[in-house]
């Protein structure tokens, strides 16, 4: 006997496709399985509440009745430990069984730990993206007076603003030539690395740390060339990996993430996937690609919902797309900067420090991709044009 | 829920901007931020280049009925009220520019505190029982505003006017020759 | 003459020519004014005669063409007044400036159409030391000319003198705070050429000018091309092969009006020169190029802004632009030479594409 729908997880996927899910019309019973013991969590706010730009509380848009709302039965504080795609069962950390009739894997990613010798026991390597990691950094910056920032990822910069901001000295790392390697097209990002530099932040690249010991009061960081520096706490932005252990690769198609259709379907027709934990069709190359982006997440809830409360919807994909604040520049990137080939060219315009600035890619005359820095004027036709150019 | 509208009639736009300028002064937006109201036009020139049409654009947020925005906000910052006006409560705004990606128009504009801010139906003049800024001054009565389905209904009434005309119009030139 | 009083304070034989009288003599004597743009001719020839000082209101030395040559030719003046509401870059030129107020600070009669009188009221004082209009000639006046008995008065009593033919006193118009309609005014009599002829030598309707013949040019309107054209001059045309239009008119300001206002200034924040895409293209520019604007006299930097209002082989520069003044590539003896009226929209340029600098 199926105990109904279940939603694995607690982020924008989850609360959309519940949204959905109900406003579609479904009466049945709806579960949610979520280790998180508070209302849906967006880790993208959390650098902001460390920067001082938001209550606590707003780390938590969708409010804390939402779930009482749409008549959800949450298990919180338990964990998916394995799910049999087969039989249509989960088992979960704290024993319980259940069979679903339809299942959807929200269940986000999580940060990656590098295999730094010494990282992942250090009591002050502090990830971010749970609201307790997120609520022990807030603590740690408060004493700290220098700070490793490991992973010059969009998150990364971020921190390193933030710290920054406070008075704190940052070491920013990472062991690519360049900051925002996911993205940036490395002219744009040497601006940004000087950008950077001026605040003060000093940035290591090309640098992948020998190992970390703690001492009584911070970690002790060994760097490649031989140097040391005592710090009060590693924030790790080292990029995140999927939640989907207790998934069986042998059931579920599993690439980098799960493997979804234009339904969000898994290869299984009652189980479904959406967020950080999936791929989805990138409009730009043709092909399914992880691309994980808060407003992604939230379009594949919806569309994962309303499918399983059968009214047939298609998730369009999406083109790569991100947009990150940094101290007074808004640094945009959209489609396929990075592409190489031997029809590829790149043309420059303006210079970030006195100006609006882009930097566009072609590939065989077609545009790609594209790095803006505050330049919302190019932002539309950029769009315009690299739609107008896409695979299909 | 009736969703408030812009109506736009391109053949009366002039290009003169004074809705951008009464944007401006019903917000208080000064000197550095952009304006929520942009004119775009559009020149389409003969094939010897010696004459050119001009068209205008006005255009400010669509308050679209399912907004990019509103979904892709990681604050929930954006919402829309039950008259179908989308805005957004600064208090939330995180200033991640979130919303100016996912936009098709151009809306989201961010002011001095780099919060977002955008055209918001000048709600409180409209809740007043008076016009949105723009829709006021326009002095060639090209910009209107309303619920959607009474200027549709609007619309429908002129264009069905026009094509009896257009039809009553050619029966009498065939009637003489 | 009654219509004179104010105009003409004694007969011509006694006062010196009008400036421009020699070079533009048909304007002068047709319009009954002086030829403005032959100020800086006349100062820096001291022919006629020499120009000692001179009293401005509203003075504006970027409107003339050659506008570094007026501001130059200014400032060669011994004495220099400007009357103005703002610190203008000419009134900040000058030996003195008398602040005027704005028309919200002083009363004002104006007439609409023949029947529609209004008195207007101020809503503020004057602010600071500032004055009228009016009551700067007045205050002149009673120190340059003490005897004459009407500017040893005020303004409300020149205008009941003016009006008094009529029957109408402001203390009749005060207190209508949208005007009024006046019924006294006697209307012009109808067809009154029947009567008196037409203002002309002749009195009759002229379909070829007498006066244009007298002073030696054809009698009948005939199309010359501008002094400097593709046509009339065809080798500056190779170095300067596009036509120079100047102060076409954009809906947002008034001659030289509101654009000091921050909203204004932000729907079209830069100083660009309209051309076709074609002369841009042709020119290896891109829209939004940095690129210079050379005359015969001089050249100015600007953005480059494609638009087909502009017809290939002209190019269209708006005036008062900061850090660019179109006025001042234009040479300041350009002018037309029946009317002096300055030739804006009609002479050569050339536009290149200036080379970014190295970050």
């Amino acid at each position: 006997m199926s105990n109904g729908y279940f939603i694995l997880g607690n982020g924008g996927a989850a609360t959309h496709a519940i949204k959905m899910i109900r406003s579609a019309g479904y009466k049945g019973e709806l579960h949610q399985i979520s280790d998180n013991t508070g209302p849906a969590f967006n880790p993208m706010i959390a650098p902001y509440y460390l920067k001082g730009i938001t209550d606590w509380d707003n780390c938590f848009p969708y409010g804390h009745d939402f779930l009482k709302e749409q008549k959800v039965i949450a298990h919180h504080g338990d964990k998916v430990m394995s799910l049999d795609a087969e039989t249509s069962t989960i088992t979960t950390k704290n024993g319980s069984v259940f069979q679903y009739e339809k299942c959807l894997i929200a269940t986000g990613a999580r940060p990656v730990m590098p295999p730094i010798p010494g990282l992942a026991d250090s009591r002050f390597a502090l990830p971010l993206r749970e609201p307790d990691t997120a609520e022990k950094m807030a603590k740690s910056q408060g004493n700290a007076s220098k700070v490793l920032v490991l992973g010059a990822s969009f998150v990364g910069v971020k921190l390193a603003e933030v710290f920054n901001k406070k008075g704190i000295s940052v070491i920013l790392a990472d062991i690519s030539s360049q900051v925002m390697p996911q993205g940036a097209h490395k002219q744009a990002a040497n601006y940004v690395k000087q950008y950077l530099e001026e605040f003060g932040i000093r940035l290591k690249l090309e640098c992948a740390l020998n190992g970390v010991e703690d001492t009584a009061n911070g970690a002790l960081c060994r760097f490649p060339d031989g140097t040391t520096e005592e710090v009060d706490f590693i924030a790790v932005s080292a990029g995140i990996r999927p939640n989907l252990d207790f998934l069986n690769p042998d059931q579920v198609n599993i690439d980098r993430a799960i493997c979804t259709n234009q339904f969000m379907q898994t290869n299984r027709t009652n189980l479904y996937a959406a967020g950080d934990v999936c791929e989805s069709f990138n409009r730009l190359s043709g092909s399914q690609q992880w691309m994980g982006t808060w407003g992604n997440a939230c379009y594949q809830g919806r569309v994962a919902g309303l499918n399983m409360a059968n009214v047939s919807t298609r998730f369009a994909g999406s083109v790569p797309q991100h947009v990150s604040p940094i101290f007074s520049w808004t640094y945009m990137q959209i489609g396929d900067a990075l592409r190489k080939g031997e029809k590829v060219r790149c043309e420059e315009k303006g210079h970030p420090f006195k100006g609006p600035y882009r930097i566009t890619v072609f590939d065989d005359d077609v545009l790609v991709g594209a790095n803006l820095i505050n330049n919302p004027k190019d932002l539309i036709w950029i769009k315009k044009e690299i739609n107008l150019g896409l695979a299909q | 829920m009736t969703q408030l509208v812009f109506s736009f009639d391109v053949s009366r736009c002039s290009g003169c901007m004074a809705c951008i300028v009464a944007c401006q002064d019903q917000n208080d937006i000064i000197s550095e931020a952009t304006a929520f109201r942009r004119v775009s036009s559009l020149e389409e020139s003969n094939e010897t280049e010696t004459d050119c049409q001009l068209s205008f654009l006005s255009m400010s947020c669509m308050h679209c009925g399912d907004a990019p925005c509103v979904m892709v906000c990681p604050a929930a910052a954006i919402t829309k009220n039950e008259a179908g006006v989308v805005s957004v409560n600064r208090d939330l705004c995180i200033g991640c520019h979130s919303c100016e990606l996912a936009c098709p128009f151009g809306a989201p504009q961010f002011a001095e505190d780099g919060k977002m801010a955008k055209c918001d139906f000048c709600h409180d003049r409209v809740e007043a029982g008076l016009l949105p800024a723009c829709v006021r001054v326009c002095s060639t009565k090209a910009l209107g505003f309303g619920p959607l389905d009474e200027l549709t209904e609007n619309k429908a009434k002129k264009a069905s006017t026009k094509i009896i005309r257009a039809l009553l119009h050619k029966d009498h030139f065939e009637e003489k020759n | 003459m009654r219509e004179a009083e104010f105009t003409q304070p004694r007969p011509w034989e006694d006062m010196a020519p009008r400036v421009g009288m020699d070079t533009h003599p048909i304007w002068c004597n047709e319009i009954g004014q002086a030829q403005a743009m032959h100020l800086p001719s006349q100062i820096n020839s001291a022919q006629p005669y020499p120009l000692k000082g001179l009293i401005g209101f509203g003075l504006n030395h970027r409107m003339w063409p050659g506008s570094d040559v007026m501001g130059d030719a200014l400032q060669k003046l011994d004495f220099l007044v400007d009357v103005d509401l703002f610190m203008t870059p000419t009134a900040k030129m000058c030996d003195l400036v008398l602040p005027a107020c704005t028309s919200f600070e002083r009363s004002e009669f104006k007439m609409y159409a023949e029947r529609f009188g209004i008195f207007t009221e101020p809503v503020i004082e004057p602010l600071g030391q500032s004055k009228s209009d009016t009551d700067i000639v007045f205050e002149l006046a009673k120190r340059l000319a003490p005897d004459d008995d009407l500017l040893s008065t005020d303004y409300e009593t020149c205008i009941d003198w003016m009006l008094e033919p009529q029957g109408i006193r402001v203390r009749d118009l005060r207190g209508h705070q949208s005007g009024c309609f006046l019924e006294n005014v006697k209307a012009p009599p109808y067809q009154k050429y029947r009567k008196n002829g037409f203002p002309t030598p002749s009195g009759k309707m002229e379909f070829t000018s007498s006066r244009l013949l007298a002073e030696g040019y054809d009698a009948l309107p005939v199309y010359t091309e501008p002094k400097y054209s593709p046509v009339s001059t065809p080798e500056l045309a190779e170095k300067y092969p596009l036509v120079l239009n100047t102060g076409s008119r954009l809906p947002m300001y008034v001659h030289s009006r509101t654009f000091r206002l921050p909203w204004i200034k932000k729907l079209r924040p830069e100083s660009m020169v309209d051309m076709n895409p074609i002369d841009g293209e042709e020119r290896g520019v891109s829209n939004g190029d940095t690129v210079t604007v050379s005359t015969s006299k001089g050249s100015i930097t600007l953005i480059a802004n494609f638009t087909k209002i502009v017809p290939p082989g002209v190019i269209s520069i708006y005036h008062n632009l900061p850090g660019a003044e179109v006025n001042s590539i234009i040479e300041s003896d350009y002018r037309d030479p029946i009317s002096g009226f300055p030739g804006f929209k009609s002479l050569l340029c050339q536009v290149v594409k200036q080379m970014e600098s190295s970050n």
